[in-house]
């Protein structure tokens, strides 16, 4: 992307974004290119992933998502210096390789916790078939440097722990 | 299973009851496997982030480079996979919190031990009952640096 287009994006602050809000979404090819540069990058490997497996086919890694949280929203805002916190991960079925999945994230929730701004969202990933094949959830810290004044509560729910 | 971890033999995931413990994996994080993980996730280039650079690092609070946290959850999802086979890349769940920083160089040990095992339809996935494991990250000075459970189904 160039910078041009990158300084059109809005920053990923507080101020930028909702509950509710979707980040982003897009359509992927689990090309094998794809899952052997996660390989690779995770240094794993398991003949599932690349010859054959009991689900009938070669399948992605149930990581094989692992970064597309933080792309999906890099493709729709200018980030920095946000700390992953808590991640989870559901795994309805395998990938097929060589499969188009849909990938959309939205944030859910927004809250104040110990003085710092804190962002939860969720990314659904769902196959050519329409069904689902994993979920994956981010909280991050949205920065390390800012002040409590700056993190005004968005979340109702939240807002009430913090009292 | 690669050169860079080391693995006792698994027991059977069926047979698995409360309290037992699962042999764990050691596995290095040096800048080595940062840089090659920041290379994947940067698209096959080499960045310069709070992962990879002391200083970018301490502009965003940090006291030096930290390894992501979510990196060695591979890890922990491939050991779920030598243990649970289909009934993790099916069903399997993974909630960790990263609860100390991962530096440059840290020797991580996956302790996971069996903390309820749900009957089907009762949290489980169809079909099958539930093995719920509590799971840590501890680095070479015993410290627990990601914490949570993970599961994955069994008699699926």
């Amino acid at each position: 992307m160039s910078s041009d287009m990158n300084s059109e994006k809005p920053e990923f602050n507080w101020g930028s974004i909702e509950v509710g809000m979707v980040a982003g979404e897009r359509e992927i090819t689990l090309t094998p290119e794809r899952v052997a540069a996660h390989l690779e990058g995770v240094e794993a490997g398991r003949d599932w992933y690349e010859t054959g497996s009991p689900f009938g086919a070669p399948i992605a890694p149930p990581m094989i998502f692992i970064n597309d949280v933080l792309e999906i929203i890099d493709e729709n805002f200018r980030r920095f210096g946000t700390i992953h916190a808590k991640s989870g991960y559901r795994f309805h079925r395998p990938a097929r390789i060589g499969e188009r999945v849909h990938q959309k994230v939205v944030f859910k929730d927004l809250y104040v916790k110990r003085g710092k701004g804190w962002m939860m969202c969720e990314m659904t990933v769902t196959g050519e078939d329409g069904e689902p094949v994993a979920t994956y959830l981010h909280t991050s810290v949205l920065s390390l440097t800012r002040k409590q004044s700056e993190f005004e509560p968005k979340s109702a729910l939240k807002q009430e722990e913090e009292k | 299973m690669t050169a860079n971890d080391s693995r006792g033999s698994l027991p059977s995931a069926g047979g698995l009851a409360p309290g037992d413990k699962i042999p764990g994996i050691d596995r290095k994080i040096g800048r080595e496997q940062i840089l090659k993980y920041n290379r994947y996730v940067s698209g096959g280039k080499d960045t310069l982030n709070i992962h990879t650079d002391d200083e970018t690092a301490r502009r965003a609070g940090l006291p030096r480079a930290i390894a992501t946290g979510r990196h060695p959850v591979s890890f922990i999802s491939e050991h779920l996979v030598d243990l649970f086979g289909m009934g993790f890349c099916a069903g399997g769940e993974i909630d960790v919190a990263f609860v100390k920083p991962i530096f440059p160089g840290d020797i991580l040990t996956l302790t996971a031990e069996v903390r309820e095992i749900l009957p089907p339809g009762d949290g489980a996935g169809v079909g099958g009952r539930r093995v719920v494991l509590d799971v840590a990250l501890v680095n070479q000075e015993g410290i627990t640096v990601t914490v949570g459970t993970a599961s994955g189904l069994v008699d699926a």
